[in-house]
């Protein structure tokens, strides 16, 4: 399992650390915590690999760069990562290349991707293939709640304010997306 | 997990040091601190141990019950042992069988504590073992805060089932650093039935002295591929063990020159036909050597496109650095003013049995196993790529050779 090892402070710490110079391997923390999310959502939206990493790499990059405009009071460090992740994803889409300008900004040379890098970032595939399927199934505005509270565990006001509609509705429609998904993993009616 | 993942968190802490600072080794001026983060970054800087990483990766046992690389918090005075639940019995060491070594290898740093080896015996009857540094007759290790700290008893880096026929445990365990300079590479085993032990590291060999257990320790700079390091056990009954560390990696050339290792990559940057190779350091770090990426088209045989036949090359002398228009292409690679080298690297197809660079100094250079995968030679920046041929033959026997780069075509924009 890859991840963030024993360090058990908070991400919102880990960043903190990091801005403050006191601990630049705190981001390399906060980066190992949520890498292989990050990748298995983004493979799950490009279905490429290579694309998949290219934009993973944008995405730590850019919250790096912004790590001085990060406000612990606006929101989880991890809601935040995704978002981010889904605005180059949206970027990449509509200029029809991945962006690397927070990565030249920061001096951050090119990694290439090897074979068996695609290799281990497909494997990530097979995770998310298990649920991809489940949600996809989803009406759009469960679908999109549920990813943001449980994928992306942002809280409910956030939430709210992102989707423009009332705290409650957000937490219903989660609420119902979950009744579907167990619906469907048991096989009983929606 | 990926090479890929790795190299980027490497990137990334970098950036971290140069973007905001660290006290230790950044010379960049810090970032200046936005007001709403100053109330909890003041919070981190008043607690009253500073967190500390430091990072050990064991690259090589033999005949061992698997061994783990290590990753120590460092917050007290002990580094303690991991949780029970996290290890396996076998990898469990019985707190009073422990011992450690009178064997000392001296740090390359003056006034560094020494190296040594601590043994024990697992709870399944398994020999384990651990490196450490000694000071004060306490045995631990100096975190990258620079404080010694004591290894609880009940840590181990590595255990194996002891064997009369050879040895039981011989790796290289690393010791990250904040710089190239501070990465120590700890060779070290148990071969009881050992009559001699050497250990050759960049081109030079040495013995090691053996403890009366048959325990064996030695402290290099650097990193295993740097060293192409090579254990050679002579064994009491005649037979020779040999153990070659941190060089398994067909994609990682040693340098010719005893500098950092090199890594060949092939590049999946843009979708289409060609394939892309280049090379740089193995250890990804700021201002590494970066050559030009170079791309060509390998033949699909077969409908799948899962064999492809034919080569492609570059053959060039590499130095300098990269001006302002070549810093904008990733494709142009950036040499960062380290020292010259001419190199030989591309890729070839499935039907490729052999590839034998001619002309270089020392001989023939046969690429080892190059079928289907990048490949690197490096030779010395004295080398003229002129004078290099590049000797190619196939399954059916037929053979060719050329000089200078061979097929590319552009390489494509990421």
């Amino acid at each position: 399992m890859w991840s963030g090892g024993d360090d058990r402070r908070s991400d919102e710490q880990l960043l903190v650390a990091a801005a403050s110079g006191t601990d630049p391997e705190a981001f390399g923390v906060f980066y190992r915590r949520h890498a292989e999310a990050i990748l298995a959502y983004l493979l799950r939206r490009t279905r490429r690999p290579e694309l998949a990493a290219d934009v993973c790499a944008e995405t730590f990059a850019h919250l790096l760069g912004r790590l001085d405009r990060y406000d612990p009071d606006r929101g989880a460090a991890r809601g935040w990562l995704f978002r981010v992740a889904q605005n180059q994803l949206i970027d990449a889409a509509r200029r029809g290349q991945v962006e690397d300008r927070a990565r030249r900004r920061l001096g951050i040379d090119p990694i290439a991707l090897t074979d068996a890098d695609v290799e281990a970032v497909s494997e990530l595939r097979d995770r998310a293939d298990l649920v991809a399927p489940l949600l996809e199934a989803l009406p759009d505005d469960q679908r999109e709640a549920l990813e943001a509270r449980v994928v992306q565990e942002r809280d409910y006001e956030e939430i709210a304010r992102t989707l423009r509609v009332s705290e409650s509705v957000v937490r219903k429609r989660v609420s119902r997306g979950l009744s579907s998904l167990r619906a469907q993993m048991t096989g009983g009616d929606r | 997990m990926s090479d890929f993942l790795e190299a980027l968190e490497r990137e990334l802490v970098a950036a971290t040091r140069r973007t905001y600072g660290a006290p230790a080794t950044s010379a960049v001026p810090s970032a200046p601190v936005p007001r709403r983060l100053r109330r909890a970054i003041g919070a981190a800087r008043n607690a009253s141990l500073r967190t500390v990483v430091a990072t050990g990766l064991l690259v090589g046992v033999t005949a061992s019950a698997g061994a783990a690389g290590t990753v120590l918090t460092l917050r007290g005075s002990v580094i303690s042992a991991p949780p029970k639940e996290d290890v396996r019995p076998e990898q469990t060491p019985i707190a009073d069988t422990v011992r450690v070594s009178d064997l000392r290898a001296a740090d390359p740093r003056a006034g560094a504590p020494p190296w040594t080896i601590r043994i024990a015996k697992g709870r399944t009857g398994y020999v384990c073992s651990t490196v450490g540094q000694v000071q004060g007759g306490r045995f631990g290790l100096v975190g990258l805060d620079g404080r010694f700290r004591t290894l609880d008893p009940g840590a181990s880096d590595s255990c194996g089932s002891p064997a009369a026929e050879r040895a039981t445990l011989v790796g290289a365990r690393v010791f990250a650093a904040r710089s190239q300079r501070g990465v120590r590479t700890v060779v070290n085993g148990l071969a009881p039935s050992a009559r001699s032990v050497t250990l050759t590291a960049g081109g030079r060999t040495r013995p090691l002295r053996l403890d009366p257990s048959g325990a064996f320790v030695a402290v290099l700079a650097g990193y295993p591929e740097d060293l192409a390091l090579q254990v050679r056990l002579t064994l009491k009954d005649g037979r020779v063990q040999t153990e070659s560390l941190g060089t398994g990696d067909p994609a990682v050339v040693v340098d010719p020159a005893g500098g950092p290792a090199w890594r060949v990559q092939g590049s999946m940057l843009s979708g289409d036909a060609r394939s892309c190779v280049s090379f740089s350091w193995a250890r990804t770090a700021p201002g590494a050597a970066q050559s030009p990426v170079v791309c060509g088209v390998l033949r699909p045989v077969d409908a799948t496109g899962a064999r492809r036949d034919g080569a492609f090359f570059a053959v060039r002398r590499l130095h300098g650095r990269a001006d302002a228009a070549d810093r904008r292409s990733y494709a142009r690679g950036d040499w960062h003013g380290r020292p010259a080298r001419t190199a030989v690297w591309g890729q070839v197809g499935d039907e490729v049995t052999s590839v034998v660079i001619l002309g270089a100094p020392g001989g023939e250079h046969r690429v080892a196993d190059p079928s289907r995968r990048p490949f690197l030679a490096v030779f010395p920046g004295t080398v003229d790529p002129r004078d290099l041929r590049v000797r190619i033959t196939t399954r059916d026997g037929a053979t060719t050779t050329s000089r200078g780069d061979t097929n590319l075509t552009t390489p494509p924009t990421p």
